[in-house]
């Protein structure tokens, strides 16, 4: 899901660039020291899941990991998307250095909606309510970030339907595959008396 | 469970084997003016019906058209030049490249007329047969050179994918970034730590 260089017209990027130094002021804000290695292990995790890929159709998915990302991190899942994006796109090419904006506001912000989303259910912590957790936070995480995809690409004169519904297809069974992981790291964090919530 | 979602996780890491990736790249392969493109995503599955735009070296659109299947787009070209092709598939994935109809020499249009001139001159000077042999020694260094030429192609392939060196290389970067993180903050309250 990310967006290549030169797709984008200029103030669109630019526009990602200020959401994304927006996000990024708040996830600083809100690391403090304990915080830190976890934010480094998921910007790790988010680095290595975008090279776990299905082929789909006409297009390939891969896993986003954004939405446990963002609920086991908050605001602070800007700045670690946006290392781990920024080492994608130097190393492989995946995105840009220019579209590194959009893209760490395209897999950011949904993971920052999951946090909130998720809280109370982690909060509460039974099995169940964990496994609920996990499964919203890659629903969010995944469609959410489908749609800011379909809204950007309307600039460069794709129909939004048309791509919107591209991308949902595509990543339902990234968002399943999603569910279930998202489900055993809660419930295997929650085992290991790790907290969850930040 | 708990060992489940162990071996859930590093099941996980292990199929992010390098080859996979999430990127489109587009190779060119011209041969006597037709041209071939094909498109892949960078763990090898063709990009399908993506949007292939051929410019000319003055910006101009030449050619438009779809990838099959394989991901391939095959066209012909007249004029020899230089040529740009923007690969574009679905979900805002783009790939460029830039390729050479004709020989180098050809490309340039003032060139490319000198040239012409030296050949009319040379069989009115020299022996008719010259001009004949030098057609039938491109077409026979032509079929020498493809599996040369295929070889490239596959290097080129190659190159464009993932290895493991990079992944690593970026964990690494990672864990530098927070880790100097970690020590600015450990740093900073060790120090204030000491001023109360």
């Amino acid at each position: 899901m990310h967006v290549s260089e030169g797709v984008l017209p200029g103030w669109c990027l630019g526009v990602g660039w200020v959401l994304t130094a927006g996000g990024l002021y708040l996830g600083l804000r809100s690391i403090n020291g304990e915080k830190i290695p976890r934010t480094a292990l998921l910007s790790a995790a988010f680095f290595i899941a975008s090279l776990i890929h299905v082929p789909i159709g006409v297009t390939s998915v891969h896993l986003l990991l954004n939405g446990l990302a963002g609920a086991l991190l908050g605001w602070a899942v800007f700045p670690a998307l946006f290392v781990a994006l920024l080492f994608q796109a130097i190393l492989f090419q995946f995105g840009g250095i220019t579209v590194l904006g959009v893209n760490t506001f395209n897999m950011a912000f949904p993971g920052v909606v999951a946090y909130y989303a998720v809280k109370p259910l982690l909060r509460r912590g039974t099995t169940g309510s964990l496994i609920a957790a996990g499964v919203l936070a890659a629903l969010i995480g995944v469609f959410l970030a489908a749609t800011f995809l379909s809204l950007e690409l309307i600039c460069t004169g794709s129909s939004f339907t048309k791509t919107a519904e591209l991308a949902f297809l595509a990543h339902i069974p990234v968002a399943a595959v999603e569910a279930v992981v998202n489900s055993f790291v809660f419930l295997y964090l929650k085992k290991s008396g790790i907290k969850l919530e930040v | 469970m708990r060992n489940f979602a162990l071996t859930l996780l590093s099941l996980l890491f292990l199929f992010s084997a390098p080859s996979l990736a999430h990127k489109i790249s587009a190779f060119v392969d011209v041969e006597d003016g037709s041209v071939s493109i094909t498109s892949y995503f960078s763990d090898g599955t063709p990009a399908k019906n993506a949007k292939v735009t051929v410019y000319d070296s003055k910006g101009n659109v030449v050619v438009t058209g779809k990838t099959n299947k394989e991901g391939e787009f095959d066209f012909k070209l007249k004029k020899s030049g230089k040529y740009r092709a923007v690969v574009l598939a679905e979900l805002g994935h783009r790939a460029v490249v830039d390729f050479t109809v004709g020989t180098p020499a050809t490309s340039q249009p003032s060139e490319s007329e000198g040239n012409q001139k030296v050949t009319e001159k040379s069989p009115r000077t020299g022996a008719e047969s010259v001009n004949v042999s030098v057609q039938e020694f491109r077409k026979v260094l032509r079929e020498e050179l493809r599996p040369v030429h295929r070889e490239l192609l596959k290097i080129e392939e190659a190159q464009s994918s993932i290895s493991y060196r990079d992944v690593i290389g970026g964990l690494g970067w990672i864990a530098g970034i927070f880790g100097a993180f970690m020590f600015g903050y450990c740093y900073r309250r060790r120090e204030s730590g000491d001023a109360s």
